[in-house]
């Protein structure tokens, strides 16, 4: 089976969705996320799927230069920065919700005008013709890091490749931008370093306190309804792997979707553990996981009453979920992290 | 549907589109001056993966080649010089404030 599952997939499309969906997803929330620590965590895992996507797209060295640098350096300056104003009471700076509403109208707006744009030029939506696809692996010579070092030093050695007359007068060296940005990056590095200077006075606290967690346990009833789930999806999980053929013939079912609803069922499974464990982001992605199953139902072929039937049942224990967490007085949602 | 067909421009740009305005509203909303710095490193790798998009051989025929991965190249170069710079502005106003809320910084408010 694996030999033909190889074959099937068109792996530059799932790896551009794995990398692209990591990217947006992790960039998103650093948007949401309050903890300053965490959102920093996050920038990390998208910059390091964007330097996926460099790859894909066949700039090695920049993906690499990506990695080292912005990941390696940068994100780690960062991070340091945090680590030294991260006292209790700056950890969780919360935004009001006007600010937000502004901020999604503007945000919104500005996404929709870009992916407008992004979607109007036809050349743009046009993928490599097949013969194009055969020239590149037959010709061979893709760009790697000993053009990019030429073109810097001021030589291009890829302008012989430019079938274009005009096109290759103005192909020119970049010599003169990686001296200037050479000088750059000393100055910078010489006043950053003055500016940052441990100055005698010392006023303003500097010693970091850890967050002080709130110790609330889940109530009973929470417990026993995320055991009594994290069950019966092991079951329907294990199910849906076994019983794969049987199910999937009876709902008309695409057989590879099966296995997907079945990965998602291990996957929720996975959540409520973590929802166990008092973090609120587990709750919503629970949502989106049973969502997830349902759009996988529909497009697999199983028809929309299943896909709509399956989604209410997978809703419903979450939503007894989260009535159960946010009722009450000093309601334990308030103190998950 | 765009979703399940060949990989072209148009999906590195949503990437783009999609990492910017993320990075434009980190910068509009968060009270956290490294939130912002965050931001700021957001936008700039929005506008990088437009930059290699249209450098890839792979993707186009006539594509910018080995200028768009320069230019992203530059791009890193100088994001990294300005973060430095901007995180010891950050730090300077954390020793001098005791605060990190930028919306502390109205010493010059009429």
């Amino acid at each position: 089976m694996t030999p033909v599952l190889l074959a099937v997939v068109d792996w530059h499309e799932f790896f551009f969705m794995l990398f692209a969906l990591i990217a947006c997803v992790f960039a998103l929330a650093v948007v949401f996320a309050a903890n300053i620590v965490r959102m920093a965590f996050y920038l990390i895992i998208s910059l390091g799927a964007t330097a996926g996507l460099f790859f894909l797209a066949g700039a090695e060295f920049v993906g690499a230069m990506q990695l080292m640098i912005y990941v390696g350096g940068t994100l780690v300056l960062l991070i340091f920065g945090v680590m030294l104003t991260a006292q209790k009471s700056f950890v969780d700076l919360k935004v009001t919700g006007g600010e937000w509403v502004m901020a999604a109208i503007a945000g919104g707006s500005l996404l929709a005008l870009l992916l407008y744009a992004a979607f109007q030029v036809e050349d743009w939506r046009r993928p490599l013709t097949a013969e194009q696809r055969e020239e590149l692996i037959v010709a061979d010579d893709a760009y790697d890091a000993a053009h990019i070092g030429m073109a810097v030093l001021g030589v291009r050695v890829d302008k012989a490749r430019q079938p274009d007359e005009q096109l290759q007068k103005g192909m020119s060296g970049y010599l003169l931008p990686f001296e200037i940005v050479s000088v750059h990056l000393l100055v910078v590095l010489i006043g950053a370093g003055y500016l940052a200077r441990t100055k005698l006075s010392t006023r303003g606290v500097r010693t970091a306190t850890d967050a002080s967690r709130g110790n609330v346990a889940l109530p009973f009833t929470v417990k026993a309804l995320i055991y009594l789930g994290a069950i019966a999806s092991i079951a329907a999980g294990v199910a849906c792997f076994v019983l794969a053929g049987s199910i999937s013939g009876a709902i008309g079912l695409n057989l590879a979707c099966m296995y997907v609803v079945g990965g998602l069922f291990f996957m929720n499974v996975l959540l409520k553990l973590i929802v166990l464990a008092r973090q609120k982001w587990a709750v919503s992605a629970l949502v989106i996981v049973a969502l997830l199953q349902a759009a996988t139902l529909f497009w697999g072929g199983a028809g929309l009453l299943i896909a709509i039937g399956f989604a209410v049942v997978a809703l419903l224990p979450i939503g007894l979920l989260i009535f159960l967490l946010c009722s009450g007085q000093r309601s334990v949602w308030s103190q998950m992290e | 549907m765009l979703l399940f067909a060949e990989v072209t421009v148009t999906h590195y740009m949503a990437v783009g589109a999609v990492l910017f305005v993320a990075g434009v509203v980190c910068m509009a909303t968060k009270r956290n001056a490294l939130g912002i710095l965050m931001g700021i490193e957001l936008v700039l790798n929005g506008a990088n993966v437009n930059f290699i998009a249209f450098g890839s051989e792979y993707l186009r025929e006539d594509s910018l080649g080995l200028d768009g991965q320069l230019m992203a190249l530059f791009v890193i170069v100088l994001a990294a010089a300005e973060a430095a710079v901007a995180l010891a502005i950050a730090l300077n106003f954390y020793n001098n404030y005791a605060t990190i809320d930028v919306d502390r910084a109205d010493d010059l408010k009429g």
